[in-house]
């Protein structure tokens, strides 16, 4: 102990004097440089061309100044607001169901019942965190072919008709759906996992001994604990709904006409379809601000649950 | 007490299997596709077995459609992106973890900032400025996008690693008069092989997986990786599936095979962040 708060005086002494040394700048120097160059200085010009036209199909791509233009026209986009409205829709529910799903699976490789095979099951969950949104959303659209795919046959075995999964908007919205909870549930199931694994088994047992009962332990003891994992995963679910693309691009490609196009597939569109880049800028900037706000109130939420 | 056991071990064990075969049945469905002959594919009700399987599609598709040269893109831009990005980001994490300085917390939150932004919005700007610097269609961009867009996260969970390795060891170093440069590479680094095995790992997948700055950037067979390619296919409506399936199941191989090998170390770098904030 003596010697620990030693070496402690010792370090932060030294720690004090390294303050105008360079050499922890040195160190992060070149990620820096990479990011300001490849990241920062793209936001910049991203910002700049957002109070511009910008078309890149014009010559000299029509540059003019039209100052607040491209943002106010946001507004007026109906098929913007609309994909806004999807997407957020899309977001709450993906990440309300994969949490939900993801809690009762991790409760299941959880039980003591399970023993051995857990470390096999849990590797199979590895699987789907590894695949990329284009080879998953290739997958289920395969599975969900209207015409020979294997959930039609499925559906037809309980005398539901053929459904044309792609032509409607429900159905369309629904394929995104279900193969986002395909992709990310595994992924919320492994970190609640790990999160009940921390849960000391003295604790729960101790309430057993009380008389309580499965459901009350798992609100009152396993729920209170996990909430810094819950939050996590949430923060990083939600960040990657807003963000969705892969999906709606190799399953929908947004239609029927526009209507399971996310916002980033919408603005994606609009850059690289339509060549309207200042627009699209203006676009994809607003949003960034309401990723950052939302995550925002994430953390100040998670700091505020930290502090009890 | 016995047959409630019983009763528990059998619930668990329906509950799990319908888990297992919603994540495993799609992979399946799709690797099976891929040995079906056209009278297979296109039939109702669906074959199951594809039997006699045939190795034609993958034929077909390597002989008529970009793969190869979307396969060897593919490799490039991970090979060489991934170390470069791992490197970076150990020494940034280095010092974020273990060096005391001014405006640390300002560059940590900085670069956890980054990890938020939504890719389109670079995205837009990359596309301008790269046709300009030339560097649009060329495996170098998508290489510098990808060193660049997986460091956050790298530097995140490494210096998540780096702060849990004990300060006594390093003290004790720092006693012995080490420079900061000799704790990084001789007491760091050694120390924590496992997290840059992790990290390099996901360094891996995300260049392999990548879509959106792949779609965005290339255009040509020069530049093109697979993931484009795979979802080039997917809308040619109906005609190819079996060509589809042998494209996204030389797609998969790779992952599925390194999946094997890495598991605990994927682990260990999913759930390191999540659990200690």
């Amino acid at each position: 102990m003596q010697l620990d708060n030693t070496l402690k005086k010792i370090s932060s002494d030294k720690a004090i004097k390294k303050k105008k040394d360079v050499t922890p700048y040195l160190f992060l120097f070149p990620s820096l440089l990479v990011l300001v160059s490849v990241v920062v200085t793209p936001i910049l010009f991203s910002f700049g061309i957002s109070f511009f036209q910008f078309n890149l199909n014009m010559p000299g791509f029509g540059l003019k100044f039209v100052g607040l233009e491209n943002y106010l026209y946001i507004f007026q986009d109906q098929q913007m607001i609309s994909s806004i409205l999807w997407t957020f829709e899309f977001t709450i529910l993906a990440v309300s169901i994969e949490l939900v799903l993801g809690m009762i699976f991790a409760q299941m490789l959880n039980s003591k019942l399970l023993g051995k095979p857990r470390d096999f099951i849990r590797g199979v969950f590895l699987v789907p965190i590894m695949f990329s949104g284009v080879v998953t959303g290739w997958m289920w659209r395969l599975m969900f072919d209207s015409a020979y795919g294997p959930v039609n046959h499925f559906l037809s075995l309980w005398g539901i008709e053929k459904i044309p999964w792609g032509a409607n908007l429900l159905t369309a919205r629904s394929m995104i759906l279900i193969t986002d909870i395909w992709l990310a549930t595994p992924f919320v199931m492994l970190i609640l996992l790990a999160g009940l694994q921390n849960i000391p088994n003295e604790m729960l047992e101790a309430a057993s001994i009380d008389g309580a009962s499965n459901w009350q332990k798992f609100i009152r003891i396993v729920l209170p604990l996990l909430k810094f994992p819950i939050m996590v995963v949430v923060v990083i679910r939600t960040m990657d709904g807003l963000r969705i693309f892969d999906l709606v691009r190799v399953l929908t490609r947004g239609g029927p006409g526009i209507s399971s196009s996310t916002i980033m597939y919408y603005i994606y569109q609009f850059a690289f379809s339509y060549f309207q880049i200042g627009r699209a800028a203006a676009m994809s900037f607003s949003f960034m601000i309401i990723i950052f706000l939302i995550t925002y109130l994430y953390i100040r939420l998670l700091r505020r649950e930290a502090a009890y | 007490m016995a047959t409630k056991r019983v009763l528990g071990k059998i619930l668990l064990w329906i509950g799990l299997t319908i888990f297992l075969i919603w994540i495993v049945f799609p992979i399946y469905w799709a690797i099976s596709v891929s040995f079906k002959s056209g009278s297979q594919i296109y039939t109702w009700p669906p074959t199951y077995f594809p039997f006699p399987p045939t190795f034609q599609n993958y034929k077909e598709a390597i002989e008529t459609r970009d793969i190869l040269p979307a396969f060897r893109n593919s490799l490039i831009v991970m090979a060489i992106s991934t170390p470069i990005s791992v490197l970076l980001a150990s020494l940034a994490a280095f010092s974020l973890a273990r060096l005391q300085f001014r405006g640390k917390e300002l560059i940590r939150y900085g670069i956890l900032s980054i990890r938020m932004i939504p890719g389109i919005i670079i995205a837009i700007p990359v596309f301008i400025i790269f046709r300009w610097v030339d560097l649009h269609d060329k495996l170098l961009g998508l290489i510098i996008v990808y060193t660049a867009f997986n460091m956050p996260f790298n530097i995140w969970m490494l210096s998540g690693f780096f702060e849990e390795i004990p300060r006594e060891i390093e003290e004790a170093g720092l006693i012995d008069g080490c420079t900061p440069w000799q704790l990084y590479s001789s007491i760091i680094l050694p120390l924590a092989t496992p997290a840059l095995v992790a990290s390099f790992i996901f360094c891996m997948l995300l260049a392999w997986n990548e879509f959106q700055f792949a779609l965005i950037l290339t255009f040509t067979n020069s530049s093109k990786t697979l993931p484009v390619v795979i979802a080039g296919m997917t809308y040619e409506r109906g005609t190819f599936f079996g060509q589809m399936g042998a494209t996204g199941a030389l797609a998969m191989l790779p992952v599925l095979a390194l999946g094997i090998f890495v598991q605990k170390y994927l682990l260990q770098g999913l759930t390191a962040g999540a659990l200690k904030g």
